[in-house]
C-alpha cells in the first residue's frame, strides 16, 4: 500500500499533491519548500521550513524587530539562486538597497509596491496568482478575516511564499492564515556588560510560534539574527578561522583585544573551576 | 432580414415589402447601407485574422476561415470555433457558424443555419459532406435567385435533385456556372480564393449607437476595437506598445473640447486583447469624460516585431518573464506607474542619495545596464575595501560590490525624524543607548544637499534596533533607519 501510494505521489501534478492530505505534514520534504536559513526554526515549522501554498503571518510590534533579517536567507535564495522575483507589497518604510545588498540579496530582483491601503489586498491577490514569483511580502496593518481567507485561497493556487506582518495586537483574533508566529526582539542575556560590537552580533528575535499545522511547540524559539551578515561566504570564513587558529597573530584590532579580555576572563574562571583550562583556552582560540 | 418576431409572424427573406407589411402591420423596415456593411465585414475579418491568416470576404456577407492549419493551435475544433464565435460576438455582431472541408460547403451550411434549414452545420469528413449538402435546398445556391423558382418547377428541391439531373441539360439552361459551383461545393474542383488583406496601418473607427457617457460603457465598445487590433496585430506578426484612443465628444457646450486623446503606452509590447483591454479599463477608470462620446477610434502608435514565446519541452516556474512583466503593468497601470519601482543603486555616501527608485524595466533593459555599471563599481571597491583581501592564493568569488562596514538598517527614513533628547541620551518612545563606533559621512557639498553627520547603531531597551545620527553642525540627533 505504502509504495502504490508513493507511486501514486510521482504522477501527481504538485497543485494536486498539496491537495492530498500527506498524513505527517511535519516532517515531509517538498522540493517547493524554502529553508528559512536557521535550523532551530526549520525543525519547528512544517516541512521543515517555509512553505508556498499558505500565508503565514509574522505578528510583530512594529516594523524594524528584525523581520528583514529573518527572511533574508529565503529572499536571498529565491532571488539569487533561483532567479525568481520577491515583491514587497506596501512596506512601511523604504527599503534600503544597500542592506539587502549586504545580505547579498538580488536586488534587480525585488520590486517595490507601494500602494493605498485600500488597493493593498488586490495588489497581493495579483501578485499571487502570478506564477514565477518568489515570495510577496504583504504589509497590512488592519485586515478583516474575509479578506484574510480571500488572501489564503489566492496563496493555496500560488507557487510563491506569502508572507503578512500584522501588528501583535492581531494575535488575539482568529486568522485564515495555517502558520502564524509573533516574533520580539530581545535583549541578549548580559547587554549590560556586553562588548557593544559584539551586541551587534547578537541580537535575538525571540519566535513563538502561536498556530501551525500540527502540534504547538513547547517554549518560544530564540533566534540569532546579527546586524551584519559576513561578507565572505560560510565556508572560506570557516577555512579562513581555521588557518587563523594555527597561525601566530602578530596585527590585533584593538575591539578584539577587549572581546578577547572579557571573554578569557569569564572563561578563565569556568575552566578553573571545572579544571579544563588548556582545553578552554584552545577553543579561545580556534573563536 | 427579418427578426425573431418578424420570422415568427411569417416575414420571410425575399418576400415583397407589401406581403411583410400584410403579416406583420408594425414593422420597421431599414434601409440597407452597403458602404457600413461592407466595413463591418472588414471589420469581422480583420478581428477574425487572430485565427488564420486565410480570412476571405465572400458573397452575401459571410466571412470564409481557412482554420485547418489552425485547429492544433487553439486547442481542437470544438474550442476554436467556440473563439471565433465570441470574438464576432465581442465586435458586436451575431453569427451563423457552418463548417466544412469546402468552402463553399461551409457557406451553404452557415447560411442553412440562417434560414434555419439544416440539422447538421459542423462536418469535418467529406463523406458526411455529401449527404449532408444533398438535403439541402437548392434555393440556397447563390444564382438561383436569378432563376426565380424555376428549380422548384421542375422538381428539384435539394441539392440532390439537381445533381441527379442530367449535366448537359442544367448547362444549357442555368448556365456552365451552376456546374462548376456544385463541384467546388462537393470538393471535386478546385476552389482557389482571395484572401483578406490586412491594411498597413491600423486604424478603427467605431459610430456609437447612442451617447456614452460612463468610462465602463466606453470600455465596452472598445473592445470591439481592440479585438480587431488583436486580430490586426497577428497577421501583421506584430505586437503593440503604445496606441491612442480618440474620443469623438457631443457637441454639448460651445466650449467644450470636440475631440480628446487618450494615449495607453506599456513596457512590454504585446498583442493579447485582454492584456490590452485590462490596460485600458485601468487608464479609463482613472479619467472622467468631458463630454459624452459618440464616436471613437483606435490607432496603434507603436508597433514592434513580436518575438513568439519561447516554448520549453518541460515550461519551468519562473522562467515566464513575460507574463511577470504583464502583472507589474497591471499592478502599475492601477496604481501608477511611480508606485511599483525597482531599487536601483548609485555611488553615493550619503544614504538618502546611495539608491534610487526607478519605474519596473523590462528584466533585458536592467539587465545591460548593470552589465555596464559593474566594471566601475568594482574598481571603487578594490580601493575602498582593503578588509576583503584575502590571504589565500586561489581565485576567491567575492561579492561585486562595496559593502560598507558599519551595518546598515533595512528600513529607511525618507525624511529623518527628528530626536529628543533626555537625560542627555537621544530618545524615541524609550531611551536609546548607542552601540557602535562613529560613522562619519561627510559628503554632497558639491550639489547643496551636503551632509556633516555622525552615525551610530543604538538599541533600545527592548532590543529594537536604529540607525541614528548627530548633526555635526547643529549636534541636534535625528533616527534614519530601522534595522528591519
Amino acid at each position: 500500500m505504502g509504495a502504490a501510494l508513493s507511486l501514486l505521489d510521482i504522477g501527481l501534478t504538485s497543485h494536486l499533491q498539496r491537495q492530498v492530505w500527506q498524513g505527517s505534514p511535519v516532517n515531509d520534504p517538498d522540493s517547493n519548500i524554502i529553508s528559512s536559513g536557521f535550523r532551530a526554526l526549520d525543525l519547528a515549522l512544517p516541512g521543515a521550513g517555509w512553505m508556498p501554498g499558505s500565508v503565514t503571518e509574522l505578528l510583530i510590534e512594529e516594523s524594524g524587530v528584525g523581520e528583514i533579517r529573518l527572511l533574508a536567507h529565503s529572499i536571498r535564495e529565491l532571488t539569487a539562486s533561483k532567479g525568481r522575483s520577491v515583491i514587497f507589497v506596501a512596506p512601511p518604510w523604504k527599503p534600503n538597497l544597500a542592506a539587502l545588498r549586504t545580505m547579498n540579496i538580488a536586488v534587480n530582483k525585488l520590486v517595490w509596491v507601494k500602494a493605498a491601503e485600500d488597493q493593498v489586498l488586490w495588489a497581493a491577490e495579483q501578485s499571487l496568482k502570478q506564477e514565477g514569483i518568489g515570495a510577496v511580502l504583504i504589509w497590512l496593518p488592519q485586515v478583516d478575516a474575509k479578506a484574510l481567507r480571500r488572501l489564503q485561497v489566492a496563496a493555496q493556487e500560488a507557487q510563491s511564499l506569502a508572507f503578512l506582518f500584522r501588528p501583535l495586537k492581531a494575535a488575539k483574533q482568529s486568522s485564515a492564515a495555517p502558520l502564524r508566529m509573533v516574533c520580539k526582539p530581545i535583549l541578549p542575556a548580559n547587554a549590560q556588560t556586553m562588548n557593544r560590537r559584539e551586541w551587534m552580533q547578537a541580537v535575538m528575535l525571540e519566535i513563538d510560534i502561536i498556530k501551525r499545522r500540527g502540534p504547538l511547540l513547547g517554549k518560544p524559539l530564540q533566534l540569532n539574527l546579527p546586524l551584519q551578515m559576513p561578507a565572505l561566504p560560510e565556508h572560506i570564513r570557516r577555512a579562513h578561522q581555521a588557518r587563523k587558529a594555527r597561525e601566530v597573530k602578530h596585527v590585533v584590532d584593538s575591539g578584539d583585544i577587549a572581546a578577547f579580555i572579557a571573554r578569557s576572563r569569564q572563561a578563565a574562571f569556568d575552566a578553573l573551576s571545572a579544571g579544563e583550562l588548556d582545553i578552554a583556552w584552545s577553543e579561545l582560540d580556534g573563536e | 432580414m427579418p427578426d425573431l418576431v418578424a420570422f415568427r409572424l411569417g416575414v420571410r427573406p425575399g418576400s415583397t415589402r407589401s406581403h411583410a407589411f400584410a403579416l406583420a402591420p408594425q414593422l420597421t423596415l431599414l434601409a440597407v447601407d452597403i458602404r457600413e456593411e461592407q466595413n463591418a465585414l472588414e471589420a469581422v475579418a480583420l478581428a477574425l485574422l487572430a485565427f488564420t491568416p486565410k480570412v476571405v470576404l465572400a458573397h452575401a456577407n459571410t466571412v470564409l476561415l481557412e482554420v485547418g492549419a489552425s485547429m492544433r493551435l487553439f486547442g481542437g475544433l470544438r474550442a476554436l470555433l467556440s473563439r471565433v464565435t465570441s470574438t464576432v460576438k465581442g465586435c458586436g455582431f451575431t453569427s451563423r457558424m457552418g463548417c466544412a472541408p469546402t468552402a463553399w460547403g461551409a457557406w451553404l451550411l452557415a447560411h442553412a443555419r440562417t434560414r434555419r434549414v439544416a440539422r447538421r452545420v459542423r462536418i469535418v469528413k467529406e463523406t458526411t459532406l455529401v449527404h449532408v449538402l444533398d438535403e439541402l435546398p437548392v434555393s440556397l445556391i447563390p444564382s438561383a435567385h436569378s432563376h426565380g423558382n424555376v428549380f422548384e418547377q421542375i422538381g428539384c428541391a435539394t441539392l440532390a435533385d439537381l445533381r441527379r439531373l442530367p449535366r448537359k441539360g442544367v448547362a444549357r439552361r442555368f448556365g456552365q456556372g451552376v456546374l462548376q459551383w456544385l463541384a467546388q461545393a462537393y470538393g471535386q474542383a478546385p476552389d482557389p480564393r482571395e484572401a483578406f488583406c490586412a491594411p498597413a496601418s491600423f486604424e478603427a473607427r467605431l459610430e456609437l449607437q447612442a451617447r456614452v457617457e460612463s468610462a465602463e460603457a466606453l470600455l465596452f465598445a472598445a473592445r470591439r476595437l481592440v479585438l480587431q487590433l488583436a486580430g490586426w496585430l497577428s497577421a501583421h506578426h506584430a505586437a503593440v506598445s503604445e496606441f491612442s484612443l480618440l474620443l469623438e465628444h457631443e457637441l454639448a457646450a460651445r466650449h467644450a473640447p470636440k475631440t480628446s486623446t487618450f494615449k495607453v503606452a506599456w513596457a512590454v509590447p504585446t498583442r493579447d486583447a485582454d492584456h490590452i483591454l485590462w490596460l485600458l479599463r485601468e487608464k479609463l477608470n482613472q479619467t472622467t469624460l468631458a463630454a459624452p462620446v459618440i464616436e471613437m477610434k483606435l490607432l496603434a502608435d507603436k508597433v514592434s516585431e513580436y518575438a513568439p514565446p519561447p516554448d520549453t519541452l518541460f515550461p519551468m516556474p519562473g522562467s515566464d518573464s513575460e507574463s511577470m512583466a504583464q502583472l507589474l503593468e497591471r499592478l502599475s497601470a492601477r496604481l501608477g506607474a511611480e508606485n511599483v519601482v525597482q531599487l536601483v543603486a548609485r555611488d553615493d555616501h550619503r544614504p538618502e542619495a546611495a539608491m534610487t527608485v526607478e519605474p519596473y524595466k523590462p528584466a533585458s533593459e536592467t539587465k545591460s545596464k548593470r552589465g555596464k555599471k559593474s566594471p566601475k563599481t568594482q574598481t571603487a571597491r578594490a580601493e575602498t575595501e582593503p578588509e576583503v583581501q584575502t590571504e589565500s592564493n586561489e581565485p576567491l568569488e567575492l561579492p561585486d560590490l562595496a559593502v560598507p562596514q558599519q551595518p546598515r538598517p533595512s528600513w529607511i527614513l525618507e525624511t529623518p525624524q527628528k530626536l529628543m533628547l533626555r537625560n542627555e541620551r537621544p530618545f524615541y518612545r524609550r531611551p536609546l543607548k548607542l552601540i557602535s563606533r562613529t560613522e562619519r559621512i561627510e559628503a554632497g557639498w558639491w550639489d547643496g544637499n551636503g551632509v556633516q553627520r555622525d552615525y551610530y547603531v543604538a538599541a533600545d531597551d527592548r532590543g529594537r534596533m536604529f540607525w541614528l545620527y548627530r548633526e555635526r553642525l547643529t549636534g541636534d540627533w535625528f533616527l534614519h533607519g530601522f534595522f528591519g
